[in-house]
């Protein structure tokens, strides 16, 4: 009941292990997934190539200020770095509230999103911030919009031999903040009943230019929430523009009942959450001076 | 009385080791051509067996061992009723009910002969909400109920497994004299001990026919009768031994893996390892009983309880197993630690065709509390009694009578209830939405047998050999405190040998809050007999009479001539060598006092005696988020009459641990069922708490010197998780104003009871 196991040195001989073996071919980053699937039986593997050996995808830095995530960037990783802290809270929110501190150790960023649960807690984050994810070939390579990225429940949009190599996060001007919120019934070692994200950017008068919301747990994938987004651009900061995105949030959601909440809880949320997230991003973009 | 060892803060014996990985558990050990077994499970929640096909998994290369029904003895067995095959005979009674065990050289060889055997199923239409099982019209769950023997007068028909009655004084008149009456239900889910470890053992035959079991138990004693009993054995062939026990709670008293390990072991003439997966543990051990559990209680205008009328309905699943007990003690323990002079409680444990339940810390009591001490809190309210002070007004005092009329000696309730009402500032304002609540347990320490021997080897050390099974909770620590308290020893003096049914004396099992109390006065007892014989051998030596000698430090000492003296070392080689033999000292123990007095009328209890009484009152503080119905516990404070704390460090573990247990069942525990099948089957969807969901607890140790243990000592063992879900329930009223009967408070419960 073992796997053949593989551990490319770099990109180049990993997309050829991948192009050889096809489908039968797993790719194992942190394992906190894969691992889990394969001991419950979920899934029978017989090939699993762990990508932790390749250099090229342990980069975490700012390139022509973008943010660069290599594939093997651990959750912990992105926690602890003081770049993501001072920039990107949403994703140093999403990161640090998945699973327990050892998973966080080994889980990666790129890892949960190719995974593509609904419930991803690093998710929203990219999709508030369009991040763009990098997935490289035999043949060549490309970049995919975040929210074009989730394709269903466990399913991403990758072609058959492809490998992520990457997340680009587009460089974040002043007057603009994120936050992350995930909502649990148990407060560490759960998974998200809702969690959302959002992102605001303010001209010099305080009003929004620009803003974005993404949820989780709410739909078949990650989604973003379009026209909640709509109704908060061009507005200023007041209890009535947060109440009325929450609503709006939660009329474009379609979530399912299940074993950890039912689905009008879950709308119910929506609307909670997305009020309090927008309320702590406008205020951080506020106080931003970035 | 100035002790020396008894009353110290001393830590675990056997700290380092596990701490450092060296303990070793069941699943650390492996024999020599071992094989491993695994269990065919029910799919169905009733079902005829039609025929069961073994050939294709018997011909799989690997594959040494495939026991059915068929080939082991046809006799059922059970605590109290004896209603349970090993392995499913004739039909199947709920999904995940043993229905083959297959040995085989490895654990993916024997995954893939279960998947061979075919099992020809006929369905049958179950039975699943326990109201409906006790109409007389619903399938049956077991068609020869009478046939099965039972332990006790036991009261039974159609899926009423047992029905228990207490009732004293008169029911009618004392609601009459009420100036009030509340009614109220209240509902519990099943919830799961979650022992850390899972359970398994290992048995291995010798020569002789003679079986090992190795196995993580709650009792070596209890296995190895069970073993004998199921497996038509006499208990001279079967010896138990206990490895180190990540956690157990209730789980890990009767049998679970240790049969079928037995069973393959025999057929196959090779050790059998068998260790449960987590998914196994959720779906098919023993959890704790779901109940609906209604109300009535009659109070006066100054918050006086007058009288009260019970009825608990406890689902026991498929089987019996403690059910009867864990009924019985519910409804023993219903009232509280109140004073009420009217009562009438009913307790009905029965049949579904679901997983069968059994004992988890709390044995039926966190049921019973939930309900009565969340309906006071509605009580306290309704009449503008602050809460506290209504349990204090109805407290119980030494000297008064318990439900059944047993006599009290030592009380803390009172002093419980004052020690969390200063300790919480219980009175200081509150932020907004916040709220306190508090609530009260009494718990029993006792039940059956307990015995102890101890030796004095040449050294003039010792060795304690009690029938007590540390499981986690630190009681060879407590035993050799007591007997170095004894003896006049240091804790390093003495040893406590590990759990083997060939060294260690009977003890009936690590339950019922029982060990320092049970256990801890036959170690007292031995370690004062062996004492004596030291002074006896002593006053030979020195001439002198034996009542003028005293025995502390290690030497037998004259009272009034101190200098005539004699240390337990010179003492030891003059037993060893010259005369008597080796001092050994020895203590068989059961509690002796009356249940139950003359004027109270019970029927169906399935117990013969109990023991001592503890205490304990919780108060806590919770935050709730009344947009989401999230729940924060952010303050918490135990107080618990242990009698005399053994060791404090211990029972503020005990504290903490039952506490955060409680939390957990307050809060999230569900072990959720749909057609029939347990659903939350991995701890990502049966959640127990993490770290971050509890808060620092604050642990008070309440000392009532009670007269009949050893040094004053009762317990605490399960007491701490009973009283928590009623505290939080009652302190979420107290922040929102509202009032969930239903545990656990999940988010929706809350927000339902806020849109009402």
């Amino acid at each position: 009941m073992g796997f053949e196991y593989f551990r490319p040195g770099s990109v180049e001989e990993a997309v050829s292990l991948l192009f050889e073996h096809g489908p039968q071919m797993n790719v194992l980053a942190g394992g906190t997934d894969l691992l889990v699937k394969i001991k419950h039986k979920a899934i029978h593997v017989s090939k699993v190539m762990d990508i932790t050996g390749i250099d090229d995808l342990r980069i975490l830095n700012e390139d022509n200020q973008d943010l660069i995530i290599g594939a093997a960037i651990t959750q912990n990783e992105i926690v602890r770095h003081p770049i993501v802290a001072q920039k990107y809270t949403a994703l140093k929110e999403g990161a640090g509230q998945l699973g327990s501190r050892q998973v966080r150790n080994l889980a990666t960023v790129v890892g949960n999103i190719c995974n593509a649960s609904p419930s991803a807690e690093t998710a929203p984050a990219l999709l508030v911030y369009e991040a763009k994810v990098t997935a490289v070939s035999c043949r060549d390579s490309r970049e995919i919009a975040i929210k074009d990225f989730f394709a269903g429940p466990g399913k991403n949009s990758l072609a058959p031999g492809e490998l992520v190599t990457k997340l680009s996060l587009p460089a974040e001007p002043a007057r603009s903040g994120s936050a992350y919120i995930k909502l649990s019934p148990r407060r560490a070692m759960d998974t998200a009943v809702v969690g959302v994200a959002a992102y605001v950017r303010l001209d010099s008068a305080g009003k929004c230019t620009i803003c974005r919301i993404a949820m989780g747990a709410v739909a078949p994938t990650p989604v973003r929430a379009f026209q909640a987004e709509q109704a908060v651009i061009g507005a200023e900061l007041t209890r009535e523009v947060l109440a009325e995105a929450g609503r709006i949030a939660a009329e474009e959601v379609r979530p399912i009942s299940d074993i950890r909440a039912s689905a009008d809880y879950r709308r119910q949320m929506v609307e909670v959450i997305t009020r309090r997230v927008l309320e702590t991003a406008w205020r951080r973009a506020e106080g931003s001076n970035k | 009385m100035g002790f020396s060892v008894v009353g110290q803060n001393l830590p675990r014996l056997e700290g380092k080791e596990k701490v450092t990985g060296q303990a070793k558990y069941i699943d650390d050990l492996n024999f020599p051509n071992m094989l491993h077994g695994k269990l065919l499970r029910s799919p169905y929640p009733h079902a005829r067996i039609v025929a069961i096909d073994t050939a294709a998994a018997k011909a799989l290369p690997g594959v040494k061992a495939i026991i059915t029904a068929e080939d082991l003895p046809d006799r059922r067995h059970g605590p109290f009723v004896q209603d349970t095959p090993l392995l499913a005979r004739g039909k199947v009674n709920y999904v995940g009910e043993p229905v083959a065990a297959v040995a085989a050289v490895s654990l993916e060889v024997a995954e893939r002969a279960l998947s061979l055997i075919k099992v020809n199923y006929e369905r049958l239409s179950e039975v699943l909400d326990p109201l409906i099982a006790m109409e007389s019209d619903a399938p049956v769950v077991h068609e020869n109920l009478d046939a099965y023997p039972a332990v006790f007068p036991v009261q039974r028909h159609g899926n009423i497994c047992s029905l228990i009655t207490i009732e004293d004084g008169d029911i009618e008149q004392g609601f009459k004299t009420a100036d009030f009456v509340f009614e109220d239900t209240f509902t519990t889910p099943m919830a799961h001990q979650c022992h850390l470890e899972t359970n398994g053992a290992i048995a291995a035959i010798d020569a002789q026919g003679r079986v090992t079991v190795w196995a993580s138990t709650q009792s070596v004693h209890l296995n190895q009768i069970r073993i004998a009993e199921t497996l038509d054995m006499p208990m001279s062939k079967v010896r138990v031994i206990q490895t180190r026990v990540g956690g157990g709670f209730g789980a890990k008293v009767e049998l679970t893996v240790q049969p079928y390990c037995v069973a393959l072991a025999r057929l196959s003439k090779r050790p059998v390892k068998i260790i449960l997966t987590r998914e196994e543990e959720l779906v098919a051990t023993r959890p704790r009983h779901s109940s609906i559990v209604t109300v009535k209680t009659g109070v006066k205008k100054d918050g006086t309880l007058v009288a009260r009328q019970i009825k608990l309905i406890y689902d026991t699943g498929a089987y019996a197993d403690d059910g009867p007990g864990i009924v019985g003690f519910g409804s023993l323990m219903a009232n509280g630690p109140y004073r009420i002079p009217n009562y009438k409680i009913e307790g009905y444990c029965v049949y579904t065709n679901k997983v069968a339940t059994g004992a988890y810390r709390g044995f039926g009591n966190p049921q019973a509390a939930w309900a009565c001490e969340s309906q006071l809190d509605i009580i306290s309210r309704e009449l503008g009694i602050d809460p506290l002070e209504i349990r204090l007004r109805n407290a119980l005092d030494p000297g008064d009578k318990t439900v059944g009329g047993q006599n009290l000696f030592s009380v803390g309730i009172k002093e419980c209830l004052k020690a969390i009402k200063e300790g919480m500032d219980w009175e200081s304002p509150k932020s907004k939405n916040r709220g306190r609540g508090v609530a009260c347990v009494h718990h029993l320490s006792g039940l059956l047998a307990s015995s102890a021997y101890v030796r004095i080897n040449q050294d003039g050390t010792a060795h304690v050999a009690v029938g007590a099974a540390d499981i986690g909770q630190g009681s060879d620590t407590t035993m050799a405190q007591i007997a170095a308290e004894e003896l006049g020893l240091s804790i390093e003096d003495v040893a406590v040998v590990s759990q083997d049914t060939d060294s260690t004396p009977y003890n009936w099992a690590t339950t019922a809050t029982r060990l320092t109390y049970m256990a801890g006065n036959a170690v007292r007892r031995a370690a004062a007999d062996a004492k004596q014989q030291l002074i006896n051998l002593a006053a030979e030596v020195l001439g002198l009479p034996a009542d003028k000698l005293s025995a502390r430090n290690k030497v037998v000492v004259s009272v009034d001539e101190p200098q005539k003296r004699i240390s337990y070392a010179e003492l030891g080689v003059i037993s060893h060598w010259v005369k008597g033999g080796q001092i050994i000292g020895n203590n068989s123990w059961m509690f002796n006092e009356q249940p139950f007095s003359i004027d109270v009328k019970v029927t169906g209890f399935p117990f013969r005696v109990l023991g001592a009484y503890n205490y304990g009152a919780h108060a806590v503080e919770v935050e709730v988020d009344h947009e989401t119905g999230l729940v924060r516990v952010v303050n918490a404070l135990t107080a618990h009459d242990v009698g005399k704390a053994i060791n404090p460090l211990s029972v503020e573990g005990q504290s903490q641990g039952g506490f955060t247990q409680g939390v957990g069942y307050a809060l999230f525990e569900d072990l959720k069922v749909k057609d029939g099948k347990i659903i939350s089957n991995t701890l990502l969807d049966y959640k127990i708490p993490t770290a971050v969901d509890v808060p620092a607890i604050k642990s008070l140790i309440v000392e009532t010197n009670e007269q009949t243990g050893p040094f004053g000592a009762k317990g605490i063992g399960e007491a701490p998780l009973v009283p928590v879900a009623p505290a939080i329930a009652n302190a979420v009223y107290d922040a929102i104003g509202v009032r969930v009967k239903d545990l656990p408070l999940t988010p929706e419960r809350i927000l339902d009871a806020l849109k009402v």
